[in-house]
């Protein structure tokens, strides 16, 4: 079975005396200081939404409500978005997790309970997704 | 008194060269980033005696019966971040711990709105929906951030 979770992607991690994987050390990295920025928007459905990867993530072109899609969601990960345009992005959960077998879903930041497939990021808003447990992620804006 | 007072000292084995480490303080870092609880309730009739201690650094409280119920951080050592996501349809309280091992006194919370410490035993409160980012940012006192 596949991690479904951030802890589980580091096997040379256990206890007692280690040389631990570069490629865990590596990967452990990314997860936290990986950026990409001038990610440009392309269309307004999922079939066009641009692939996020990274932790740090900024939307610097595109139009009102085109799109981008978060990665698989695995419990533990912090995703940010920084939307610095002048228009609202269209942000949609990975429609096939591979971890899951199943469409992720988002809690917006508005709501307590209800998920959703995608939800709105309003312009020069940064938000944070959380993976709170499998395939769920929830949304907050920074105020 | 118990060391460390800082995340940082979590790691002994990280030191300055090539080594072998302690595949724990490697477990310890994972754990200080990327654990996560869900299905935590908070505790009925609120205050900071019963409260439900979190043990994550990411916490979805998702039981809430009555507004004001309470959670209470793990032992404030500076440099932790502790997320809170209330998925219910009430605020809850959330506290400090009464006696951190660190400090030997209650932790305390900067209310997101604030620059004082709030009393340990007052606590702060977490409205509906919303998530919560505490940081220690120095011994014994966190600052509370909320995302709407």
């Amino acid at each position: 079975m596949v991690a479904q979770a951030v802890r589980g992607l580091f096997p040379s991690f256990v206890p007692g005396d280690v040389e631990p994987s570069g490629d865990d050390l590596g990967l452990l990295a990314e997860l936290l200081f990986d950026v990409q920025t001038g990610i440009v928007t392309a269309g307004a459905s999922i079939v066009n939404a641009i692939q996020i990867d990274n932790p740090i993530n900024e939307i610097t072109s595109g139009g009102t409500a085109q799109t981008v899609e978060l990665p698989p969601a695995l419990v533990g990960q912090i995703i940010w978005v920084v939307n610095s345009t002048t228009s609202t992005k269209n942000v949609f959960a990975c429609p096939a997790n591979p971890f899951s077998g199943k469409a992720d879903l988002l809690i917006l930041h508005s709501v307590a309970t209800a998920t959703t497939a995608n939800t709105l990021q309003s312009a020069n808003i940064v938000a944070i997704y959380i993976c709170v447990r499998p395939g769920v992620w929830k949304q907050g804006w920074m105020t | 008194m118990a060391a460390p007072a800082s995340v940082l000292g979590l790691f002994p084995s990280f030191q300055p060269g090539f080594r072998v480490v302690d595949g724990s303080d490697l477990l310890a870092l994972t754990q200080q980033l990327f654990s996560s609880a869900t299905g935590i309730t908070a505790a009925v009739g609120g205050g900071q005696t019963a409260a439900t201690i979190l043990t994550s650094i990411i916490n979805e409280v998702t039981v809430n019966a009555t507004a004001a119920n309470s959670v209470m951080l793990p032992a404030a050592m500076v440099g932790a971040q502790v997320f809170i996501v209330n998925s219910t349809t009430l605020a809850i309280q959330v506290f400090g711990q009464p006696t951190n091992p660190y400090t030997g006194v209650g932790d305390t919370i900067i209310l997101h709105s604030g620059t004082a410490p709030v009393a340990t035993g007052t606590g702060v409160s977490q409205a509906t929906a919303l998530v919560g980012m505490y940081t220690c940012l120095r011994p014994g006192v966190w600052k509370q951030g909320l995302f709407s």
